[in-house]
């Protein structure tokens, strides 16, 4: 094998994984409706015992129904996979966990129902930007043959 | 001294140096796990030249196959092990190395 076949090769193998890259196609709601899943855990706070359980459970059983869904399309990246995208997915762990602690000492300390709801439309916000922004970044990386 | 690229073929991983089985390494890389017909679909092979390939792949330990029933229907999704993608950055290492990138 010479120079010019070895380039030729790594064109044909770039190229082959952008178009292997264009296969993943991610529903328009998929975003929304996590968003909505893990805002309503915080949300789920403010409900009357026991229907607050009954709640982040359904939340829970949304976000693991929709896991499912995802690992079953044709093609699936992990939010975990190594890449620019692990950091982004850490930074959003630590902010939404960050956001329910702060609704936990909002309601359980101060009873201040109302800036439980500002947490829970932050994380909504937070978790649809998230969304967008790991598949910018993802995409970006596949266009730069990563 | 000569600082030009060497080519040797120990630098190129004898498990994917074939053109499909490098093909189904640079497909498979941006996925988690890419289901059996897609594969198929966007490398433009038969059910039986992907399935011979794959052989290959998970016996080496470079890939690894998962069924589950949709719709009544088993499907198989296949995904590279972090050997094989070791290899597979390996082999590419290799390639810019003998094309001076």
């Amino acid at each position: 094998m010479d120079s010019d076949q070895a380039k030729n090769i790594l064109g044909e193998m770039g190229a082959m994984s952008r178009s292997s890259a264009a296969q993943l196609k991610n529903p328009w709601w998929q975003a929304p409706l996590l968003s909505v899943a893990l805002a309503g855990l915080v949300l789920a706070q403010l409900v009357p015992s026991p229907w607050n359980a009954g709640v982040a459970l359904a939340c829970f059983a949304v976000t693991f129904l929709e896991l499912i869904r995802y690992t079953r399309q044709p093609v699936w990246v992990s939010g975990w996979r190594r890449g620019w995208t692990l950091p982004l997915s850490i930074a959003f762990l630590v902010a939404y966990l960050a956001l329910y602690a702060a609704s936990y000492r909002a309601w359980h300390e101060g009873g201040n129902a109302a800036l439980v709801v500002a947490l829970a439309g932050g994380v909504f916000i937070l978790t649809l930007g998230y969304s967008v922004l790991w598949m910018r970044v993802w995409r970006a990386e596949m266009a730069r043959g990563h | 001294m000569d600082t030009s690229p060497v080519h040797t073929d120990k630098a190129f991983d004898p498990v994917i140096h074939p053109l499909n089985r490098l093909q189904i390494c640079a497909a498979l890389a941006p996925h988690s796990e890419m289901e059996f017909s897609a594969l198929r679909d966007v490398l433009g092979v038969s059910d039986s030249v992907l399935s011979k390939q794959l052989r290959y792949l998970e016996e080496a330990g470079y890939a690894r196959l998962r069924k589950a029933t949709v719709n009544t229907r088993q499907r198989t999704w296949i995904r590279l092990t972090d050997a094989g993608r070791k290899a597979y950055a390996g082999h590419l290492a290799a390639l810019r190395n003998l094309a001076g990138l």
